[in-house]
């Protein structure tokens, strides 16, 4: 008898291939609202015969839907899809319906990074800047924030081998995250302004700077990351239910707690690499995710989460966009805008959320 | 429980395939310049280019001319790289037959000009082709009558200040879209529109450390637009007066302390000694206390130690966005003890300001650095310059 199965409540059964299906057509028809909407307006007609390879009537907008519009839609469904799965797998290992995937200090040990870069007297950027103009695109700072990430990781990895007390390690983590956040405000402090200005446009986030020939990276990066995450769906089921209890089962917890970070770093980490950070998805979607399926089997939670993090990403691009006008918005800012409000809601609606945890 | 040797290789292989990755993707990035190597064919397509121009005073360009195409080198595109940028600017009715090796081509004379900051306004201002630009980013910095008038009737495209909006960018198609180097966020939206076939010119007239320097980025826009011989003959204009007024100063027996900018939560970022403002504070008389360090850009300096001078100082220039003593000492009423607030020696550098935020001083005033230059001595050293009155300056009281 599988015992996990007795622990994970079944509620609605039978609904949720047909909410899957349902979230399956909001995501495809947010895709084509996102490319259809941005500053320049371009028919529909036309669009949709891009698409179909044809060629529009103006050169621009072809340009426009394959240069900038895909490659953005595209990122969005990623980060979205990554950064919300980063969410749920650390929500699930602290059992704390706060945590998120820059929990443990790796999107802030991405920010070190960058800002080790754009800020240490400005040279290693103008080195590759030549580079980058021509050819490199922004592969530096992508190397900087994996790097940065990958050592937080590295750090974190080995304080859990040490720790086994789920509690003391998000402390760690937290407090790992205070201190590369320090010491990014050293380094500003002492800084040029325009030097200052540029790294604050990249925390700002951003899902418009990856090229299409970066895009596959960014996808197979998220796609190791969400595969570690659903074979790891088992474990995490008996993890909600208490350490102690998920040993009795016959669970490695460290193992599959050194997978769950690996995991959240991969996502976390190349997200923030190539997006910089964008907050707030990752702390809300599992909760909306788990008010709409009403279960906390993460066999189910999983590939709904990545549904539902592309799906609120998406709408949240459209709305940075302000379609119509020559404004955008940073998606950091739309995403807290937007969701914070929905995550209240869904919370006092819910009313016993400790129940999932 | 995971044996722990293998665990630390794992994650050692895995970082380390990061890395790997990383590197090599980042180092098999193919080039996207043109790698012609056809020569442009044996016809005679050689253009009379009329006349030419050539930099004496700027540091970060050099135009040289050929029988077929002017090549425009940008020296130092972004700051401490010394590192070249190429463009082959090339007569529009042969600009099929031309290729240059390792350059972007730019078909010219350009008839539509993206302008992204208030001084590429000012150098085609001062070749009567206001006309060319059809669109500005950070519209509200615009003092020029001219373009807020187009802004406002919506002849020139608007698009906000910050990031470059991509979309707008690529509906307007412009002939070239003018940048200035140096922020690194905006790489990436660059490259994808130099992908999309918009010619981008990066501008560094910013870098210059000398006024004549920055104005003589003037001659860039002239090899664009073919306007040498009017180029030459305003650029001169301006240098001579500016020589002229340089050495009126020579003689000066006694040269006022000068202090400069406003302080910020407790840091006072001043001028280096080897950047454009010092460079206009030596030619035009100034004693001025950071004139021996090298930075060519901000100094940063703590609140007590511009304080201790700006006590004894003759003369305060630049107070932020000051426009009377009560705004300076609005800022910190400890600036009440200055020699210069006592005496109202503080002047400012925002007479010619536009309702909406635009400062002629970094329009026009970039391009006439003659009247910078006499504004500067009139206030220094008054008696030299008896009839001229203060044009992008004015006293604070």
């Amino acid at each position: 008898m599988n015992r996990t199965a007795d622990i994970t409540p079944q509620h609605k059964t039978g609904i949720k291939p047909l909410y899957f299906v349902l979230l399956l057509v909001a995501l495809t028809g947010l895709f084509l609202v996102n490319l259809a909407l941005g500053s320049v307006d371009i028919p529909v007609k036309d669009i949709v015969h891009i698409l179909l390879g044809g060629e529009s009537t103006a050169d621009a907008w072809q340009k426009i839907i394959i240069n900038i519009r895909i490659p953005r839609a595209v990122t969005a469904i990623f980060a979205g899809c990554a950064l919300s799965v980063g969410g749920l797998l650390m929500q699930t290992l602290f059992r704390n319906p706060l945590a998120g995937p820059s929990v443990l200090g790796i999107t802030a040990g991405a920010s070190l990074g960058v800002a080790i870069v754009m800020l240490a007297g400005g040279t290693i950027t103008s080195i590759f800047a030549i580079q980058q103009l021509s050819a490199m695109g922004s592969w530096v700072i992508v190397i900087a924030a994996s790097l940065g990430s990958a050592a937080v990781l590295l750090l974190i990895l080995l304080i859990s081998i040490k720790v086994r007390d789920n509690v003391t390690l998000l402390i760690i983590g937290l407090m790992i995250g205070n201190l590369t956040i320090a010491l990014v405000s050293i380094w500003q402090y002492f800084s040029r302004p325009e030097q200052i200005q540029d790294y604050l446009i990249w925390t700002f986030g951003s899902l418009g700077g990856v090229p299409l020939d970066q895009l596959w990276i960014l996808a197979v990066v998220s796609l190791i990351g969400g595969g570690i995450a659903m074979a790891l769906s088992k474990p995490l089921n008996g993890l909600l239910l208490g350490e102690n209890y998920a040993r009795s089962m016959g669970l490695s917890v460290t193992g599959s707690r050194i997978w769950i970070i690996v995991s959240t770093s991969l996502l976390a980490g190349g997200i923030t690499a190539f997006c910089g950070p964008i907050g707030f998805v990752g702390i809300a979607v599992p909760h909306l995710t788990r008010s709409l399926m009403g279960t906390n089997d993460h066999r189910v939670l999983i590939p709904a989460t990545l549904l539902m993090g592309a799906i609120l990403l998406l709408g949240c691009d459209i709305i940075a966009q302000v379609p119509g006008s020559t404004t955008t918005l940073p998606i950091s800012a739309v995403t807290s805008m937007v969701g914070s409000p929905v995550v209240i809601w869904v919370i006092i609606q819910r009313k016993n959320l400790q129940a999932s945890f | 429980m995971i044996n722990k040797r293998f665990f630390y290789l794992c994650a050692a292989a895995f970082l380390l395939g990061w890395f790997v990755l990383f590197s090599f993707l980042g180092g098999c990035q193919s080039n996207h310049n043109k790698d012609a190597d056809s020569q442009s064919d044996a016809k005679d397509l050689s253009v009379q280019f009329s006349d030419s121009v050539h930099a004496d005073y700027a540091e970060g360009f050099r135009i040289t001319y050929q029988d077929d195409h002017k090549l425009l080198e940008i020296l130092k595109p972004f700051q401490d790289r010394v590192d070249t940028l190429r463009y082959s600017l090339v007569p529009r009715e042969i600009v099929d037959e031309v290729e240059v090796e390792n350059t972007t081509e730019i078909p010219i004379p350009i008839k539509s000009l993206l302008a992204t900051s208030t001084t590429h306004i000012a150098l085609v201002e001062m070749l009567d082709a206001v006309d060319v630009i059809t669109g500005m980013a950070g519209a509200d910095y615009v003092y020029n009558e001219d373009i807020r008038k187009g802004i406002g009737s919506g002849d020139i495209a608007s698009l906000p200040q910050g990031e470059l909006n991509k979309e707008a960018v690529l509906a307007m198609g412009p002939d070239l879209l003018m940048v200035s180097g140096g922020q690194s966020s905006d790489f990436d939206n660059i490259r994808m529109l130099m992908d999309s076939d918009i010619n981008v010119m990066v501008n560094s007239e910013w870098l210059e450390t000398t006024p004549l320097g920055k104005a003589e980025w003037v001659k860039v826009l002239a090899a664009l637009l073919n306007k040498e011989t009017l180029t030459n003959k305003k650029f001169n204009a301006v240098a001579d007066k500016y020589n002229r007024l340089q050495s009126k100063v020579d003689g000066v027996g006694e040269k006022p302390m000068v202090i400069n900018n406003m302080p910020y939560k407790g840091a006072w970022f001043v001028s280096g000694g080897q950047s454009f403002t010092a460079q206009f504070l030596r030619d035009a008389g100034a004693d001025y206390p950071w004139y021996d360090s090298d930075e060519t850009g901000g100094l940063r300096k703590s609140f007590e130690v511009v304080y201790e001078i700006g006590l004894e100082a003759d003369i305060w220039i630049h107070p932020g966005a000051a426009e009377s003593k009560e705004d300076v000492l609005a800022k910190d009423s400890r600036f009440k003890d200055f020699k210069a607030f006592k005496t109202g020696e503080i002047y400012n550098n925002n007479r010619r300001m536009s309702l909406s935020g635009g400062n002629d001083f970094w329009e026009s005033g970039v391009v006439h650095p003659e009247i910078v230059l006499a504004d500067l001595i009139k206030i220094f050293h008054p008696q030299l310059l008896p009839d001229h009155k203060l044009h992008y300056y004015q006293k604070i009281d």
